[in-house]
């Protein structure tokens, strides 16, 4: 019971930072929003927090985790309070107009609520049981627990070569609990929480009909794939849901020329990058297209610095660390060495890609693997076409091309890893739907953002 | 140009123009889908899932974590070998194989941490066994790992059943 309530307490400690850090960048906010930036903003923030310290050469006990704890926190509600003079977040102006949520929206929140509570009993009931968890993120939380040390992360396979977020996390249950339940696989049902509610958020803000919206994130929510990496305690769905989480904020944050969006996207970016290794070339990708949306669109405002600075300097911080301590461990830097090898000796594996884009297109309409996200989002955005087109709807145009690229890098990083792994087809069988969850989650957000077209004739009474 | 230009022969444009319909044909595909989903998601994600959670649930998180991966037969060993070897023993494993999991770097660390592991060479199996004269060193039996005939040389068995056991420091 003790190791319960400590359990909750460091997932709370982490919420209040993200709360913190959402109010002093937000103007306004609704609960919904609030409920899904806590937990990743916050634990990221504060991982990326013990990294620094740690790196510095202080230790990873409890009183200075508490410190430090206690040190961000109060320097956020100092400059809340600067900014703000008040701590309660205003709702946006968009729910404030309209009456608040309707029926199917509690009735769509209470099922996810309760979906949660599934996701998180049957999470920390199978402990941590499959290969990369067992072998790479909690033996290296409980590494940096045990030696005190952000240089207890040697623990469990390859070194350094992986950014330290999620294992900050598992060592900060550790330190308080015992981790003996385990309360750190809690962890990965928020983030997946989290990111259902974002999209929400997202689509409540567009104001996309109300059934449709309730009815859609269930959609989401049942996804057999995701589902299942809520529970598995894989970095890849928290690395998914704060690049999900920064692509609509980014959106947001350009369509209302809102530089502190932009910058809640570019933090959130920076979490991607400090999250799992992939989350840098996710990252390196989706900026310039977003750009590119922008300038294609010619709608809204992108504030460079202020949505790349955070970027660069939590996923840099971390990327110093990789070159000095991490890339020998590296799958990634060994694959892309034998790739260029191969390319200079005139070897594509052609038909190793021809294979990817042959199981890809098998893959994506499997029900059982992605349940209807693919059919729903080719076909909304067939229905919805006309506002794909530049200029037309800027939300619509950067969701695709956000789509679009994820896909592209998604296949190509299997492309790259043909060059290191023997047996590709089975990594292909095996890992295919873990490297595919950004684009499949971008589509179907953006086949209902243009289902929003169809629908402004009958808009229901309330959001 | 829209879609009623282009020749595909559906008459989105007319469909759309019905509101409500279109928003209730819309909603039913959706409600089947999550229905067909939610039963996928039941019959080949939790409902296997909560079954075995529920059959091991009075175990600790390290023994579900080794029941649901390598095994239930093997909990009894692993807590034998985190009785015999004491925290601050070095362990030494065989070299990395995919005949046994346990030889994984990382996956070992999982199950005996805080104990320190270490990996013999492949091509050294003897020269490392005879390396472990200390006081520290344990040697957990893995399928044919170590040759009894070298690790009796250095160490002292400790049997647990069958052929497994843990040679320990003389």
């Amino acid at each position: 019971m003790v190791a319960v309530i400590l359990d909750i307490a460091v997932t709370l400690g982490f919420a209040t930072t993200g709360y913190l850090c959402a109010r002093l960048l937000l103007k306004e906010a609704s609960w919904l929003d609030i409920l899904s930036l806590a937990f990743p903003l916050g634990s990221g923030l504060m991982t990326w927090f013990f990294f620094l310290f740690g790196w510095i050469g202080i230790s990873f006990d409890r009183l200075q985790v508490i410190v430090i704890w206690l040190g961000v926190n109060l320097v956020f509600a100092v400059l809340i309070w600067s900014k703000h003079n008040n701590f309660a977040i205003r709702k946006p102006a968009v729910i404030q107009r309209r009456p608040g949520l309707a029926r199917p929206d509690f009735v769509a929140l209470s099922i996810l609520g309760a979906s949660l509570i599934i996701s998180i009993v049957l999470s920390i009931g199978r402990s941590y049981s499959i290969y990369d968890a067992i072998a790479m993120w909690a033996p290296k939380g409980y590494g940096i627990a045990l030696e005190r040390s952000l240089w207890g992360a040697h623990w469990g396979n390859h070194g350094f070569a992986y950014p330290l977020n999620i294992q900050f996390i598992i060592a900060s249950f550790r330190l308080f609990s015992g981790d003996i339940l385990p309360g750190s696989k809690i962890t990965f049902p928020l983030f997946f929480f989290s990111m259902l509610l974002g999209i929400y958020s997202f689509w409540v803000k567009k104001r996309v009909n109300s059934f449709v919206r309730a009815i859609s994130i269930l959609v989401l929510a049942t996804v057999p794939t995701l589902f299942s990496f809520s529970m598995i305690g894989y970095a890849n769905l928290p690395m998914v849901t704060c690049l999900v989480l920064a692509i609509l904020w980014g959106i947001e944050g350009m369509e209302e020329r809102d530089s502190s969006r932009q910058v809640l996207s570019g933090i959130l970016l920076g979490i991607t990058v400090w999250t799992i290794i992939e989350g840098m070339l996710y990252v390196a990708v989706v900026i310039p297209v977003m750009f590119i949306a922008r300038y294609v669109s010619r709608a809204g405002q992108v504030k460079p610095i202020a949505w790349i600075a955070p970027v660069v300097v939590i996923g840099g911080a971390w990327f110093v660390f990789y070159r000095l301590h991490g890339s020998a461990g590296s799958q990634a830097m060994s694959a892309a060495s034998k790739m260029w090898q191969a390319f200079l000796q005139g070897n594509f594996r052609l038909p190793e890609l021809r294979m990817i884009l042959g199981y890809a297109r098998r893959n994506i309409f499997e029900i059982s693997t992605w349940g209807f996200i693919y059919p729903f989002g080719i076909l909304f955005s067939i229905l919805g076409w006309k506002k794909l087109r530049p200029g037309n709807d800027f939300v619509a145009f950067a969701l695709l091309i956000s789509t679009a690229a994820t896909a592209v890098l998604s296949l190509g990083l299997f492309y790259l890893r043909s060059f290191d792994i023997p047996g590709f087809y089975y990594l292909l069988q095996r890992g295919f739907h873990r490297g595919f969850m950004s684009p499949t989650i971008l589509l179907f957000i953006l086949g209902i953002q243009l289902l929003t077209s169809f629908q402004i004739r009958h808009e229901d009474k309330g959001i | 140009m829209n879609l009623e230009d282009s020749k595909i022969g559906i008459p989105i444009n007319r469909i759309i123009a019905q509101g409500p319909l279109f928003l209730y044909i819309v909603l039913s595909v959706l409600i089947v889908a999550v229905v067909i989903q939610v039963h996928l998601l039941w019959d080949k994600v939790l409902s296997p899932l909560a079954i075995r959670v529920e059959k091991i649930r009075g175990y600790s998180a390290l023994e579900r974590s080794a029941i649901l991966h390598i095994g239930d037969e093997f909990v009894p060993y692993l807590n034998f070998l985190r009785d015999t070897i004491p925290p601050g023993g070095r362990v030494i494993l065989p070299p990395h194989s995919t005949r046994h999991s346990f030889t994984n770097f990382g996956l070992a660390a999982y199950f005996l941490m805080p104990r320190e592991l270490l990996n013999c060479g492949n091509d050294e199996v003897e020269a490392c066994i005879l390396r472990m004269t200390g006081h520290n060193s344990y040697i957990p039996v893995l399928s044919d790992f170590p040759p009894s005939e070298i690790a009796s040389q250095v160490k002292r068995f400790v049997p647990f059943q069958d052929d497994l056991g843990v040679w320990v420091p003389k």
